[in-house]
């Protein structure tokens, strides 16, 4: 069967992109990288709040405010 | 996917129709109001449950409900089927959907990654194009054509997670700042306890030393606040209430007094006067507010930079120290807005520390003035520290919210005391004289470490805070930046290919007046600028200069480069709903040869009212005679009148077989004369000059049947000339099946000279007629390619005829002989 180069959508392609770019910066451990790439996979990266959970899911502080 | 049959039952315009392109290309034409675009509606609804047609602008009060159904059908009597094939899936699929239940595709097999990819594109209309979408793309600003492809490229999500992402950042940034807020409270609170003017870590812990000692407690050498009260005791209490400290009390009134004092109050009147002034400078000057947010974006990038001198937003390559020149550049004109927004944080902060340093003393106050139970005095302090808290909440986001309309400058001032401040600290103090003992300097120092080590703590806890919330902002920074240089990326490298190929098309398609063609597809921020070269005057707009017809074939263009990104390989249909309709006919025919030459795998369904452009098609190969279908008439009982054999050899046949020798007739001479005309165009035949423009079928044969043979004369003496002894075997072949059809056009000259016009075929009979349909069946033959139906055309370099070919390339004749 043909390849298609459209198999993986463009949104797809950009969240790959943007995943490895994360991959090397030291702000970022794989856990949250593994969390952002999760939201991504269910589609809820454009949900504002559980990007922000996921952010401060390695942090103990906690924090109710700044997940808002 | 290709599209193997179709069947039709009330949809729209539509009352029953089946259709068979089996995985061809097709063409649908016939007048306005035939009903064709009701087909692409069908195709529309069956593959995306939608009619794009009913659906965005101007369409109030339509629905898919009530206006999609053919009139007077139920939605249960609407429907679209069809067998579809899909590359990698062996079997045909059959796909099903009714109105009664538009969001149901009932589909044979199990839906499949590939069929879902398909139905995705089709719902996006990434198959399909109509004039009003190539208007779209090419007479639109740089923001709604931005928009239009981005509807097709389906970026609204990406849109959607960028907005997300940079409302995290800002979301995180202003807790930073709140938080760094809070840091500095804690450590006004802990030199407010010490009695220190600024917080200093040596003169701080000495302090703290001194108040130990009081209590026979060692000296600790670092401020914690679990050492603060490290190996001393609680003092043994002297007698009375020891509820309320009377020292610090009198501390606490003396931060509430200092308000009052004439220089704290011009020191208040002159920051809020000044704050308000400069807020309202920058709200009225909208050059001075954008330079402030392209003031943070210029910083960052410059953060950013590394030695490759590539910008770090978009990876765009700039020759070494360029970028930084460029931005700094920006910086520096950015400097005045800097100097206000710098100028805006020391006066909020000014403000705001003020406020920090009574909180503490206010909260104290009121719990002392309900030690000796004055309400009134407690009611009247607590309403002052809630209006503070407003005001301190209105300062956080001074850009915004400052100053709260509840809040005049002369209240401000006075921090919004109330106006008896004075007489109510009166009141509460000789209440707590009477009520509490003087504290002895044990007790003081225990208090006041008891107060140390609540402040320290407060102090750390805000540090820790201030630390992940700096951690989580560099990362909230680090996402958003990541996921627009990606974007910018992957985008980027699409514009660049979709550019590549709308040039490479449109060259083709111009190649006689435009074939240094060149255009610039670019994002722009939110935008999508598009350029084209204007005969090597200047990139313009492309509505700016191009002619109408010129921007059809852009749009075409476009389109046809765009769909080979997007959906190429997956939905092999396209559908251009009568879209060339201001191209003129020599550039009709080379879009014929473009989408022969470049879109093989395709395909297309054509929709058009143009009868010559239909047979275009036809003629050139695009289509064959059976998947032409014209739509004759329509009427509202029957839907489209159809005449599913287009071609004129079998409506010819049907008619004689009706006895209808007229007809037939009219047909072969009317069907003739359009056919030898393209014929006389494609061979560049001398056809008699005349001013109305009305040649007849007695002007067009013989021209055409002339430079046929003197083209097939000219090849066989070009392939002597070179030896080529195959080719003249070949030309030899077709001359004399040239001949002997010429000959029985000959033997039927009766019919066809001047004294028997072919005005009298109508009076035939079906055996002196049918010989002559035979006739030029096989004439017709002579002018076209056996493998891909096309007519065979000339082949100039500038005036001089150099070869004759085919759409296809199956016929190639050389004209030029060796010299």
């Amino acid at each position: 069967m043909a390849k298609s180069k459209i198999e993986k959508s463009l949104t797809d392609q950009i969240i790959d992109d943007m995943l490895s770019r994360l991959k090397k910066r030291e702000e970022f451990d794989p856990a949250i990288i593994d969390r952002i790439a999760k939201l991504a996979e269910s589609g809820q990266l454009s949900k504002a709040k559980l990007v922000a959970g996921a952010l401060w899911s390695s942090e103990r502080v906690e924090n109710e405010d700044s997940v808002a | 996917m290709k599209i193997l049959s179709l069947e039709i039952e009330n949809i729209r315009g539509i009352k029953s129709l089946k259709l068979t392109p089996d995985a061809k290309n097709w063409v649908i034409w016939g007048p306005n109001g035939s009903g064709k675009s009701a087909v692409v509606d069908a195709i529309d609804f069956l593959l995306s449950g939608q009619i794009s047609r009913l659906m965005g602008e101007g369409t109030k009060g339509i629905s898919l409900k009530e206006h999609g159904p053919h009139i007077d059908a139920d939605p249960d009597e609407a429907y679209v089927n069809a067998i579809i094939s899909l590359s990698g899936t062996e079997e045909p699929i059959e796909l099903h959907r009714t109105m009664k239940d538009p969001d149901r595709l009932e589909c044979n097999i199990e839906m499949n990654q590939r069929l879902q990819l398909a139905l995705d594109i089709a719902k996006r209309g990434q198959h399909k194009l109509s004039r009003r979408e190539i208007l779209q793309y090419i007479t639109a600003e740089a923001g709604t054509r931005a928009q239009r492809v981005q509807a097709l490229l389906n970026v609204s999500e990406i849109e959607r997670i960028r907005k997300a992402l940079v409302s995290v950042e800002n979301e995180q940034e202003k807790n930073l700042e709140r938080c760094k807020r809070s840091v500095s409270k804690a450590t006004n609170q802990v030199t407010k306890t010490l009695e220190i003017p600024d917080f200093n870590e040596e003169s701080a812990l000495e302090l703290i030393n001194n108040k130990r000692a009081v209590l026979g407690g060692e000296k600790i050498s670092e401020i914690k606040h679990g050492l603060m009260k490290k190996g001393i005791t609680l003092p043994r209490a002297v007698t009375g209430d020891q509820s309320l400290n009377v020292t610090h009390f009198r501390k606490d009134i003396g931060y509430l007094l200092e308000i009052t004092l004439d220089e704290t109050q011009k020191e208040l009147e002159k920051a809020d006067k000044e704050l308000r002034g400069l807020l309202k400078e920058i709200r009225e000057d909208p050059d001075l507010l954008r330079s402030l947010d392209h003031q943070k974006l210029v910083k960052q990038g410059l953060d950013l930079l590394d030695e490759t001198g590539v910008c770090p937003l978009c990876e765009t390559p700039w020759p070494p120290g360029e970028l930084k020149r460029h931005l700094e550049a920006h910086l520096e004109s950015a400097k005045t807005a800097s100097r206000y927004q710098k100028r805006i944080n020391a006066l909020r902060d000014s403000l705001t520390n003020r406020i920090d340093t009574i909180e503490e003393s206010l909260k104290k106050f009121i719990e002392a003035s309900q030690l000796v139970g004055l309400e009134q005095e407690r009611k009247e302090i607590a309403a002052w520290r809630e209006n503070l808290k407003l005001l301190e909440q209105s300062l956080s986001e001074v850009m915004e919210n400052y100053p709260i309309s509840d809040f005049g400058t002369e209240r401000v001032k006075k921090l919004i005391a109330p106006e008896n401040l004075l007489q109510i600290i009166q009141n509460v103090d000789a209440k707590v004289k009477e009520k509490f003992p003087e504290t002895t300097p044990e007790q003081n120092a225990w208090d006041t470490l008891t107060q140390l080590e609540i402040g320290v703590k407060t102090l750390e806890d805000e540090k820790e805070l201030h630390n992940a919330a700096q951690l989580v902002c560099d990362r909230a920074h680090s996402l958003s930046e990541s996921f627009q240089a990606a974007r910018d990326s992957i985008l980027g490298k699409l514009y660049t290919q979709v550019e590549t190929g709308f040039t490479k098309l449109y060259r083709e398609l111009h190649k006689a007046d435009e074939s240094s063609f060149d255009a610039s597809i670019t994002a722009d921020g939110p935008s999508l600028n598009f350029e084209v070269d204007f005969y090597g005057r200047g990139s313009h707009p492309p509505h700016a200069l191009h002619s109408e017809g010129h921007q059809d074939s852009m749009g075409l263009c476009l389109y046809l480069a765009l769909a080979e990104e997007l959906t190429s390989d997956v939905i092999d249909l396209i559908i251009l709903d009568d879209v060339v309709m201001s191209v003129d006919s020599d550039h009709r025919k080379e879009l014929c040869r473009l989408l022969h030459a470049n879109f093989p795998k395709r395909q297309f369904l054509i929709t058009t009212h143009d009868k010559t452009w239909a047979n275009q098609l036809l003629h050139e190969g695009i289509v064959t005679s059976d998947s032409l279908i014209e739509f004759y008439n329509w009427h509202i009982d029957t839907g489209p009148m159809v005449n599913y054999e287009a071609d004129m050899w079998q409506r010819i046949e049907s008619e004689i077989a009706k006895g209808d020798i007229p007809g037939a007739a009219s047909h072969l001479r009317r069907g003739s004369e359009h056919f030898f005309g393209t014929v006389a165009d494609a061979l560049q035949a001398r056809v008699r000059f005349k001013m109305d423009a009305k040649w007849d079928l007695g002007d067009l044969q013989p021209a055409a049947m002339g430079e046929l043979s003197k083209l097939i004369k000219k090849s066989k003496a070009a392939a002597k000339s070179w030896g080529d002894k195959d080719a003249q075997k070949r030309l030899e072949e077709i001359d004399s099946v040239r001949k002997q059809v010429y000959e029985r056009i000959g033997a039927e000259q009766w019919v066809t000279n001047a004294n028997v016009h072919y005005n009298n075929w109508g009076n035939f009979t079906e055996n002196d007629f049918r010989p002559l349909v035979e006739a030029y069946q096989d004439l017709y033959k002579l002018f076209t390619c056996n493998t891909c139906d096309s007519i065979l055309t000339v082949i100039t370099k500038g005036y001089k005829k150099v070869g004759v070919r085919c759409a296809c390339g199956s016929v190639n004749w050389n004209l030029s002989s060796k010299e």
